[in-house]
């Protein structure tokens, strides 16, 4: 399912991440967790290489804003800063999706508070 | 004594601990406590009742009424751990007197609030201390006894905010003197403020004590942990020796060199650099997160790990504190949960924070995850009977020893 043009919204200025905002503005750990695992390096690093030097600038911006009130388009700029943080490993450590002897992500789940 | 000699407490030694624990013996430990029935079945006998068990935080109940559900596998029980309403914090088996039906069929960890617990079978009702209120039908029973029939309790207290509950009838100690040294350098920790919670839930297939045994020492960590932690593994350290061990009756405390000289990587760099620009102390702030550990130790050199035996681990990280606890399903199956809890984040640098700390942390976790798993199988065979042990494993030696004093007192 494509997402049409307003679920695809960033704030202004954000505009050129907006090609991420399908795969990579998940609003849950797990399926971020899905997203990297089920991954190529090559669409891993492709997201990793606009957003990183995007981050602290999305961060500023939403510094400014009322976290618990966030709208649609500033909550998928802050899930794009999550994904960011999701891909680390995978570019800067492993140079792979996952580490080759790590449990997948199903098998270490977030869940609700214990 | 040659000058070129490291001095014999210092990490560049060899051969440092286990002298100083004549009683534990050789370094070495069997195999068959993790993979025989019959030890699970003694471990269920002669230690999982004898213990104090760590269950949730006093302020996930803050007001008479509130409660969890806790369950307990290694003794099949579920709990109910309840704020009553002269705000004393009780635990009570979550079965009903009457047939023996639950009175909460909720999940484990659900939290709710309630004037009364009423069992949803026939409806026998009991209040927020566990007594018996109210029977239907009552005049249908013979001799019933109602004030024997409250709900049955477990000694329950509360240290430093986590709720503890012990299933001896008579617990042989109280829970501050249970927990002893060990606690000593945690009082007063602002745990009741960094109380935002997240939580991990894994099911591995492997004994509990391979599982509490995997973060007992930092050797494995060049190899296991090569491509996520090597760097902070300095390089007059290879090994991870560590700074120190204490063995404090049947807890531990171990405490890693984390190599400052480590480039932090680029996601890294702009999560702590934000995050530090954030809690550069102003004093009286709203008390949330950097707070560096009680001892005064750095957190950032230094990295303690807290064995609270049986199955409780606490480290204090930046700007939080994480808990693992250890469930032993059967021989070869373990529930491991995990919370890292920080102040509630305030502001989108507080988030992105707490996301790179979590998510570098759960990368690690989920390597020491699937290696036991592997061990489990490996160890099933039964082609080694021994587990070799180096110096700086003592505090895996120390743990299972304690088992062992449990599961067999004065070498039964």
């Amino acid at each position: 399912m494509t997402a049409t043009g307003n679920d695809r919204r960033l704030p202004e200025g954000f505009g050129d991440l907006e090609q991420f905002v399908e795969v990579w503005a998940l609003a849950e750990e797990q399926q971020r967790m899905q997203r990297r695992w089920s991954s190529s390096m090559e669409q891993i690093q492709h997201f990793y290489d606009a957003m990183a030097p995007q981050v602290e600038r999305a961060l500023n911006f939403l510094d400014g804003r009322d976290i618990e009130a966030l709208s649609p388009s500033e909550s998928r700029l802050l899930y794009l800063t999550y994904s960011l943080v999701e891909v680390a490993n995978p570019v800067e450590v492993y140079h792979r999706p996952a580490s080759s002897h790590a449990l997948p992500p199903d098998r270490f789940a977030p869940v609700d508070p214990l | 004594m040659s000058t070129e000699a490291p001095d014999a407490d210092s990490y560049l030694s060899t051969k440092r601990w286990f002298a100083r624990y004549p009683g534990l013996g050789a370094p070495g430990i069997p195999v068959e406590p993790f993979i025989s029935d019959e030890h699970f079945h003694l471990e269920r006998q002669r230690l999982w009742p004898n213990v104090w068990l760590m269950t949730g935080r006093a302020e996930h109940i803050p007001e008479p009424g509130d409660y969890f559900i806790k369950d307990i596998p290694p003794l099949n029980a579920s709990l109910i751990v309840v704020r009553g309403r002269d705000r004393v914090v009780r635990g009570f088996h979550n079965v009903c007197p009457h047939r023996g039906s639950q009175l909460c069929w909720e999940k484990s960890g659900t939290r709710g609030s309630t004037t009364a617990f009423k069992c949803p079978y026939h409806g026998f009702t009991f209040d927020l201390e566990g007594i018996l209120r109210f029977v239907p039908d009552e005049e249908n029973f013979y001799g019933l006894e109602k004030q024997r029939m409250g709900l049955a309790a477990v000694a329950t207290d509360t240290w430093e905010g986590f709720i503890f509950v012990n299933f001896s009838p008579k617990p042989a100690e109280s829970l501050r003197a249970y927990i002893g040294e060990i606690g000593d350098g945690l009082a007063g920790y602002p745990f009741h403020e960094q109380n935002y919670q997240y939580s991990y839930r894994a099911v591995l297939n492997c004994n509990w004590k391979l599982l509490v045994s995997s973060f007992l020492e930092g050797f494995h960590v060049r190899a296991l942990h090569a491509a996520g932690l090597r760097r902070f593994v300095s390089k007059d350290n290879p090994y991870s020796h560590l700074d120190f061990v204490k063995l404090l009756g049947k807890h531990r405390l171990i405490s890693l060199y984390v190599n400052q000289a480590a480039t932090p990587t680029t996601v890294a760099d702009i999560a702590f650099s934000r995050y530090r620009k954030l809690i550069t102390p102003v004093g009286g702030a709203s008390g949330t997160a950097g707070a560096s550990t009680p001892s005064g130790a750095s957190a950032l050199n230094k990295f303690l790990i807290r064995n609270i035996f049986p199955n409780l681990q606490l480290n204090l990280v930046m700007g939080g504190w994480y808990a693992y606890q250890f469930w032993p399903l059967a021989v070869d199956k373990v529930l491991w949960e995990t919370r890292m809890c920080f102040s509630k984040p305030v502001n989108a640098t507080q988030k992105f924070f707490q996301c790179y700390a979590r998510y570098a942390s759960r990368d690690n976790l989920m390597e020491d995850g699937k290696v036991t798993e592997h061990q489990q199988l490996a160890l099933k065979s039964g082609v080694i009977k021994k587990l070799v042990l180096q110096d700086e494993e003592i505090a895996v030696q120390h743990f299972n020893k304690v088992v062992e004093d449990y599961t067999h007192p004065q070498g039964v």
